[in-house]
């Protein structure tokens, strides 16, 4: 199979690290192979899905994960290593792409990443595949030397019959092991991770020499040939469409290609170059139908947020006890309040896709934490069946969750490029307009409210034990924040209650699911409220110290951030603190 | 038109005067280790030198460079990947994403020229980039290791061992 690997720089960088770091004398001389991309890629024999063994014993671990600076592509190579037996100075990896993952009918399962999930929701099932690929590497060298499998043992990718006293490579018998039907999955045992020896256990990434030298990379750095440049302004308010357009100065300048309309919400100039694009794209003057959005402000956020905060209705949350009750019956009462505001995701990497459409494919070049959502959003915008279209994987610089599920820059940048068929082009957002257009985490405000007893402990005043909590909150929807003016127009849910379950964390998730184009975000600020809460009612209370130990808090929260760090901040924030 | 010396080569480059250096780095010369990160100089990811001093490269017009700077990119920062800096952030494994490296490396090869022993204020000084991913632990470990301070600043969890 063809794969759209970018490791070259592997093994150089293994040369680098070896040569630099003194890890072991000989191996530089072992690896110090010109590896001419695809060529010396498909040398290899592909033993089961995850797994490509070449002559010279390197492994080529394959990953469906995207690696955006979190680490997972050595985590899940580290995990299939484990399992694989071979020898971990000899892995590279192999990024798949949603083209091959789809012919192979998803064989390689779920590509999206996001939500720290990539090593979790995979870890099984690579850890299986490794497993798979070192049983077919021993079956292939039993049948070879016509033994029993079970007589057979390895470590680093060596295979020995001790009865025999012979050995063998991964490399020479990959080949072979390569026709092997692979085991059930099902039947497979796997290792206890107390036995593991890489997986789990501090390693250098794999993809760190690339990044040393300007030699890696990302998607806003492709180079194809013929390739055009467009840089692109969305509405500034959001939901507002484009009236007129004068590109009288414009289309004179030099480099200028074409002023293309983006489904009458935002415009962008393609030009020779990105610079020459973007100098066309600040001449133009463009009138915007700014619409009802146009009367939101800042002002009428907060107004918005505060009323919310205040409305006393529920969403049928969970309700144990009446906490507002024993709160208003407790000798000491503790209130805060807490407010986070619109935040952009910020990637270093500002946004871009390169696309070429031709009359029967088009591709996609773009830093996406979810290859397959990239490629749907390439078939859906350019007309043409999935199996026409094909992602190529970067690396991204960032993702925080922002080129997840929400793919409007790979859309847009489809738009612009089905102008051009035939010719690469790459849309690039500006620094401003990725920070004004992001999907923005939501506003939020929420309120806190404890009651504590005569010993200043929170858990005494009622049952259950811990608490009572009353917990209200009130946010403003995160994709309606895409412009200078966030509209009301996604404003969620008033206000939230959460009584009786000291820092209960379901109930918050609910409207917002149900409501919410951005869904995940209000796990930072939800953690974040509680996280502050908490020490900021012990210290008020000064009666129970410390955290730990309390009845009913969550063991995941139970120390998770270290009392001291928390003062300061209940210092600051003791004026309001009823 | 513009004559730049980049990397000890000579480069002729037709280009309007007021284009940033680094997106003729980027875009005619072609060389895209040195990134585009704000466009203001406020992020430091397209740190290059210009005659050894650290420059924010998006915001120096390519027709205030004379032909005799001497510009350094990313690229051309050593042979093999082997300054100090790069080795100390291999050693480190310094970067996450990686995206802002390129002038974090930059700027921290431009700080050690000036200070072969830079303190750990010294190294918050002149280390003004922005790193999303917040490597910062890891870089003034880094800086200190390339320096061959011993038990200089204090070293962040990076310092580990594999």
């Amino acid at each position: 199979m063809t794969s759209t690997l970018r490791d070259d720089s592997e093994i150089s960088r293994r040369r680098f690290i070896v040569g630099s770091a003194a890890a072991g004398g000989g191996l530089a001389l072992g690896l110090d192979m010109p590896l001419g991309g695809a060529q010396a890629q498909n040398a290899g024999s592909e033993v089961g899905i995850w797994v490509v063994i070449r002559p010279n014993n390197t492994c080529a671990i394959r990953i469906a994960r995207s690696e955006m600076g979190q680490g997972t592509l050595t985590g899940l190579a580290q995990l299939v290593a484990e399992e694989l037996e071979c020898d971990w100075r000899r892995v590279t990896t192999e990024g798949l792409s949603p083209g091959q993952n789809l012919a192979r009918k998803r064989a390689w399962g779920n590509m999206s990443t996001g939500g720290s999930q990539g090593i979790r929701q995979s870890q099984d099932y690579v850890r299986r595949g490794g497993a798979a690929a070192r049983m077919m590497l021993l079956q292939a060298a039993a049948n070879e030397w016509n033994v029993p499998v079970g007589e057979l043992t390895v470590a680093n990718g060596i295979i020995r019959h001790a009865a025999t006293r012979r050995q063998t490579t991964y490399g020479r018998v990959a080949p072979a092991a390569a026709k092997l039907t692979p085991p059930d999955p099902k039947s497979i045992k796997l290792k206890d991770p107390k036995d593991w020896k890489i997986a789990g256990k501090p390693a250098k990434r794999l993809d760190t020499w690339a990044k040393l030298n300007g030699s890696k990379v990302y998607s806003i750095d492709l180079r194809l040939p013929g390739m055009l440049n467009a840089a692109i302004k969305d509405a500034p308010v959001y939901g507002s469409k484009i009236s007129s357009v004068d590109d009288s100065k414009t289309a004179k300048m030099p480099g200028v290609r074409k002023v293309v309309r983006v489904k009458d919400t935002a415009i962008a100039v393609v030009a020779d170059t990105w610079w020459q694009a973007k100098n066309a794209l600040d001449a133009l003057t463009v009138t915007w139908d700014e619409g009802e959005n146009a009367k939101v402000s800042s002002a009428s956020i907060a107004r918005h947020v505060e009323t919310g905060l205040m409305a006393t209705e529920t969403n049928g949350d969970r309700r144990n006890g009446d906490a507002l009750a024993a709160i208003a019956g407790a000798k000491k009462k503790v209130e805060a309040t807490y407010s986070t505001p619109f935040l952009s995701h910020a990637c270093m990497e500002v946004n871009n896709a390169t696309v070429r459409i031709t009359a029967d494919r088009a591709e996609c070049w773009a830093p996406t934490q979810n290859l397959e959502a990239t490629l749907a959003a390439l078939a859906s915008e350019s007309g043409l069946p999935l199996a026409q279209c094909e992602v190529h994987r970067h690396d991204l610089g960032g993702g925080f969750g922002r080129r997840g599920g929400t793919q409007d820059y790979v859309r847009k940048a489809v738009v612009v490029a089905k102008e051009f068929p035939g010719v690469p082009v790459k849309t690039i957002w500006s620094r401003e307009e990725d920070q004004a257009h992001d999907y923005f985490r939501p506003i939020s405000m929420c309120k806190f409210a404890a009651g504590l007893d005569e010993n200043n402990n929170p858990g005494r005043a009622a049952r259950p034990r811990v608490g009572p909590v009353d917990q209200r909150l009130a946010q403003s929807g995160g994709d309606g924040g895409r412009s200078r003016h966030a509209p009301a127009a996604r404003v969620l849910g008033g206000a939230r209650q959460c009584p009786a379950r000291l820092l209960g964390a379901e109930s918050p998730d609910r409207v917002r699911d149900a409501q919410h184009p951005r869904s995940g975000r209000a796990l930072a600020w939800r953690q974040h409220k509680s996280e502050r809460l908490l020490p900021g009612m012990l210290h008020r209370g000064g009666g129970a110290r410390r955290r730990q130990g309390l009845a009913g808090v969550p063991p995941r929260l139970d120390g998770q951030v270290p009392e001291a760090s928390c003062r300061p901040q209940c210092r600051s924030r003791e004026g309001r603190l009823g | 038109m513009a004559r730049l010396n980049i990397n000890g080569r000579n480069r002729d480059v037709q280009v309007a005067d007021d284009t940033p250096l680094l997106w003729v780095i980027r875009e005619q010369i072609g060389l895209t280790g040195t990134k585009y990160g704000c466009g203001v100089a406020q992020c430091g990811a397209c740190s290059v030198h210009i005659n050894g001093e650290v420059v924010r490269s998006c915001s120096m017009r390519v027709g205030d460079v004379r032909p005799t700077d001497r510009i350094v990119t990313i690229e051309g920062l050593s042979r093999n990947t082997s300054h100090p800096i790069q080795r100390a952030w291999a050693a480190l494994d310094v970067p996450q994403c990686g995206y802002c490296q390129s002038g974090q490396i930059m700027a921290a090869a431009a700080l050690l020229r000036k200070k072969p022993r830079p303190t750990d204020q010294d190294i918050d000084e002149a280390m003004t980039n922005i790193c999303r991913c917040g490597t910062y632990q890891r870089i003034r470990a880094a800086v200190h290791m390339a320096a061959g301070n011993r038990n200089g600043g204090s070293v962040g969890r990076g310092n580990r061992k594999s």
